[in-house]
This record gives structure tokens, sequence and C-alpha cells, in this order.
């Protein structure tokens, strides 16, 4: 009932912003926000359930509950034809419910292919964002269709991944190309697609990986990630930094030697959060999965965990730095409201995203609680006693006497 | 007509005021340093924020590192424990280990700033890091309170006199030097 309800209530809101063309995208953003909360109630459930052709389990909730915030956080002025959007909404709701039991990849590559087409007509997109989604839908798709032919299956992940790691790289490949373009720009209506994008390249991951993983993929993965967090022309980045470094680099570790799956969808997902807010500082979500993947790597140990992680820590160094060099973070929507909560969910308790897996993040978990509580508590003592928080010399001690360094001089 | 000299004759603990952000930070980092729990790169992390530094940043990221390359955890309380059974790291263990340990210590107090409080926190972090955060003895207790009061002092002085322009390419210097000590043991 609630798997229904979750993909078919932003329908509903699309019909009512065609009766209610004044409150059109109003309507929109609150049947997201319904459906978000239809998917955290699956997710919190985190049990397999299924109906007819669509089904439910927590990384489907994940995924579902990712893309009906990031609807409800759109900017209105990117947002030309809401009722699309909201039918988007659906498209990729279904995309990442197909399939009865387990994921169809048929199913979710074409449902893909619809949200993104709608979401790319609700708003005005540069052709290079659209050429990039076309581009990896195709690649997704030839990926899908190999892996039919090969196994005689639609499913993702496959029971039997032995042979199919060249069809199951495809169909990442696709998947991760398709994330980058939603990541074009903060808050727009394609970035309803990365979600979508980041879960069918996780389903197909463990095809990839088998038991191994895979080095070099790793590694191409790791290195875009690193091109995304300095991808800049004439000083203007050309997509959203923080956002598309962290779905890449968790893409990566989820192909990477070693038991990186927790880590890697704890970045896919802080990419997917950081899209919601626009903002470099966003990037502090990745601490988290960051963390979890530096742990994940030093256990496996190696040349190519060594390389990913390098790549990594520039990553994390980039977007530091563009951190550090912005300006102050602009009064958020309203709207964001929801996608801020998630955020600071995934900062403060990311051991409790049980639906990733293992990540070893138990002493992090401990770390925050304690940090938050500490940092909070000194902030009201502070503001409590009216004092500044400053150091207590430069209050005691007298400023130098007018003149003083001329009279040296 | 008075004019500024080219070379100012400022002095080096001129006073920056900390942002909300920072000071948060800073507390947090304390309440884990002191404590010995949580995450020794989400203390990296805080003490980076409570700098308002990438490079301070990047030295304390990299002493937890140095942690997890030694102790194959991040975990603070992990870090107690260990030093707890075998003794403080900088003076335990394999030579290169220890001194890998002292490069972690050292990155910490390097990367701190001449503010007190903050000299505090980087300088309680660096404690932990080489001379254990176990307090189940008197004597335990004895060495942890030694090595925090050196490593607040000594935070102090390079957050105050030496000029940031050195201390921080050195404190990321003792970081990879700490790095590659852990990874050739």
């Amino acid at each position: 009932m609630l798997v229904d309800l979750a993909v078919a209530v932003p329908l509903v809101g699309a019909v009512a912003a065609v009766l209610v063309p004044d409150r059109a995208l109003d309507a929109v953003r609150a049947s997201a926000l319904l459906a978000a909360v239809c998917w955290l109630v699956l997710l919190l459930d985190a049990s397999v359930v299924s109906v007819t052709r669509l089904h439910s389990a927590p990384i489907v909730a994940a995924a579902g509950f990712g893309a009906a915030l990031l609807v409800a956080a759109v900017d209105g002025e990117a947002v030309e034809r809401p009722v699309l959007l909201g039918v988007a909404l659906t498209a990729a709701s279904i995309g990442v419910a197909a399939g009865r039991g387990a994921t169809d990849g048929g199913g979710a590559v074409v449902a893909l292919a619809a949200a993104a087409a709608l979401a790319s007509a609700a708003g005005r997109l540069a052709a290079r964002v659209w050429a990039t989604a076309a581009v990896g839908l195709i690649v997704a798709a030839i990926g899908v269709v190999a892996l039919r032919s090969a196994a005689n299956a639609w499913q993702l992940p496959l029971t039997d991944a032995a042979s199919h790691r060249g069809p199951g790289v495809l169909v990442m490949v696709g998947a991760a190309l398709v994330a980058v373009a939603g990541c074009g720009r903060p808050r727009a209506p394609l970035t309803v697609v990365v979600p979508a994008g980041a879960f069918v390249a996780a389903q197909a991951a463990p095809i990839v990986h088998r038991t191994a993983g895979l080095t070099w993929f790793a590694v191409v993965l790791a290195a875009a990630a690193t091109a995304a967090s300095v991808a800049a022309r004439a000083g203007r980045p050309l997509l959203d930094r923080p956002a598309a470094a962290l779905v890449l680099l968790g893409l990566a570790a989820l192909v990477v030697p070693g038991a990186a799956r927790g880590p890697g969808l704890l970045l896919a997902s802080a990419g997917a959060v950081a899209l919601g807010f626009g903002a470099p500082v966003a990037a502090a979500l990745g601490i988290p999965g960051g963390i979890a993947l530096a742990i994940a790597l030093a256990a496996q140990g190696g040349g190519g965990a060594f390389a990913v992680g390098g790549l990594g820590a520039l990553v994390a160094l980039a977007l530091a730095a563009v951190v550090v060099r912005a300006g102050a973070v602009p009064r958020p929507s309203i709207w964001t409201v929801p996608m801020f909560a998630a955020g600071v969910w995934l900062l403060v308790a990311p051991g409790t995203w049980g639906w990733v897996g293992p990540a070893a993040l138990h002493a992090y978990d401990v770390g925050a609680a304690r940090a938050a509580a500490g940092g909070a508590l000194c902030l009201l003592a502070l503001v409590l006693l009216g004092r500044d928080p400053a150091g207590w010399y430069a209050h005691v001690l007298p400023p130098d006497t007018a003149g003083e360094d001329a009279v040296r001089h | 007509m008075l004019l500024e000299p080219l070379g100012p004759n400022l002095r080096s603990r001129s006073h920056r005021s900390l942002t909300t952000l920072q000071v948060g930070a800073l507390a947090g980092a304390g309440v884990m340093a002191l404590t010995s729990a949580g995450d020794a790169l989400l203390l990296g992390v805080l003490l980076g924020v409570a700098a308002g530094d990438v490079e301070a940043g990047v030295a304390s990221l990299l002493a937890g590192l140095v942690v997890l390359g030694r102790f194959g955890s991040t975990s603070l309380a992990a870090l107690a424990g260990a030093q707890h059974v075998v003794g403080p790291a900088g003076t335990s263990g394999p030579v290169l280990l220890a001194a890998a340990s002292w490069c972690a210590a050292a990155a910490l107090t390097l990367s701190t700033r001449a503010e007190f409080a903050v000299a505090v926190v980087f300088g309680l972090a660096a404690a932990d890091v080489v001379a254990g955060p176990a307090t189940h003895s008197a004597e335990s207790l004895a060495v942890r309170a030694a090595a925090s009061l050196v490593a607040v002092a000594l935070a102090w002085f390079a957050g105050g006199w030496v000029p940031a322009r050195l201390a921080r390419p050195a404190a990321v210097a003792a970081g990879v030097l700490g790095v590659v000590l852990v990874l050739a043991a």
C-alpha cells in the first residue's frame, strides 16, 4: 500500500498542479514531501515489500526518499513546468521500485530515461547536461540488454554474477553519467535522477565487484571524482562540485577491493543530499562516508586501495579549499528544511543508516554525539553569559598605545 | 604625519575572533579529546574547522591517519585501550611506529592558533596521540596530565610565536612523515 502511495502521490500532485496553476509548484512540492514520508516509513520498516510489479527494499526506499526530497527542495526559478516535474518524480519512483522482489534492470533504465526526459522538459537545461544524460542512458541500456542476453535475466544484481563483469561495468558507467548530469545544477529539476542513477549503479556494483573488486575501474571513478571536485571554466564551476565528486567517489568505493559498500552508499547519499543545498559547505556531508572509506581501505591495504585513498584525499582537499573560499551561505528556502534534517541525521548519526550495511562508524557516532552536545552546551553557555567567545588575554591585555609602531620605527 | 611602516610591528599573538562554528567545533573536539571517546579522523576534522585553515585540517587528518595505521582503528577508545595494554604510543613498540606517533603529535601541536582555548584542545589531542589517554591508575593519570600540560604549553607557544607561514607547512610535513613512517613500519 505504501509503495503504491509513494509512487502515486507525485502524480496526484501533478494533477493538482494542473487544476491550480497559480500554486502548481507548491502542489508538486507538497506531494513530493508526502511521498518522502511514505518512503521514510518503508525505509525505517526495513522490510522487503512487493506489490504487483513494484517492490520496496531498504535501498529502494532510500533512493525514493532522496528523489522525493530533492523535488521538494527544488528552486522555483529553475522550474518552468511543475506538472512535468511531478510526473518525473513518479517515473523516478517507478524506476527504483521496478521489479518483483528484486530490481528489474530493464524497467529501471526505461523509467530512468522517462524521468530524465520529463525533468529536462520541466526546466531549462544546457545541451551538455541533457547530452550527458542521454549518453549515459544509452550506455546503461546497452549494459542491461547485454546482461539479459548473457544471463537471461533482467534482475539487478544477478544472483549468479560469475562472468558478467563487462555488462555490469557498462551499467555502472551509464548510471554514473546520468547521476553526473543530474549534478549539473543544484536544486534543479534534473536532480531527481541522481538518487535513481546512483541506485542503478549500486545495484549493478556487485556484478562488477564480485569478491575481489575491480581496481582499475575504481581508480577511474575516483579520478573522475577528483576531476569533478575541481571542474570549472573561467572561474565558474561546471557543475555542483561537492555533489558530483561525492557521488562518483561513492561509486568508486562500491567496486574498490575490500568491503567498502557501506562507505560507498554513504558517500553517494551525501552527494544526493548535497544537491538539495547547493552550497559548497554541503561537502561536509561526505565526512562520515569518507572516514568509513578510509577505515575500509586501510583494512584492505594494497596498491588499489592506496590509489583510491589518495584520490579520495585529493577530493577532500579540493572541496575543503572551495568551502574556505566560499562566501556566506545564502538563506535557504523553507522547502529545504526536510533535506537539511536528513543532512544533519547523516552527519551526526550515520551509524543509524542501517540500510547501507556495515560501515564501522560506531566510534564516529559516539564522538559526533558528544561533540554535538559539547558544542551546543558551550555555545549556549556563552550566549547565556553574554560573553564574546574569544581569548581572555584579548580582553585583559591593553591595546598598544596609538602611534607606538611609528615611535619604534 | 604618522605612516604605517612596510613591516608593521604587530604582535604575533594578535587576537582574531572565532566564529560561532569554530567555537562549536572547538568545544566538540575538546570533549572528544578529554573523554577519549569518538573517532580520531572526526577529531581531526573538528580541529581543522576550529583552526579555520585547510592546512591545519590536513595536518590534523594526517595525525588521525597515523593513529589508524598504527592501531588499525580510528576509535579513540580503542587507542586508549591499546595504550593501556602496551604503554604510551610514543615510548613503546617499534621505533618507526613510536616516531610516527611523535610526528602526529607534532603535526597537531603546530596546527594550532594563538588563542589559548584553541591551543588547549590541540594540546590535549596531541597528548592523546603520543602519551595515551588511559587514566586507570595514578601513574597513568600522572603521565597523561604531564603530557597534556607539556603539549598544551608547546601548542600555545607554537600558536603565538611561530609564524603561521612556517608552522602550517611544518605541521603538514610532520603529518606526512608520520604516515610514511607508519607505511614503512
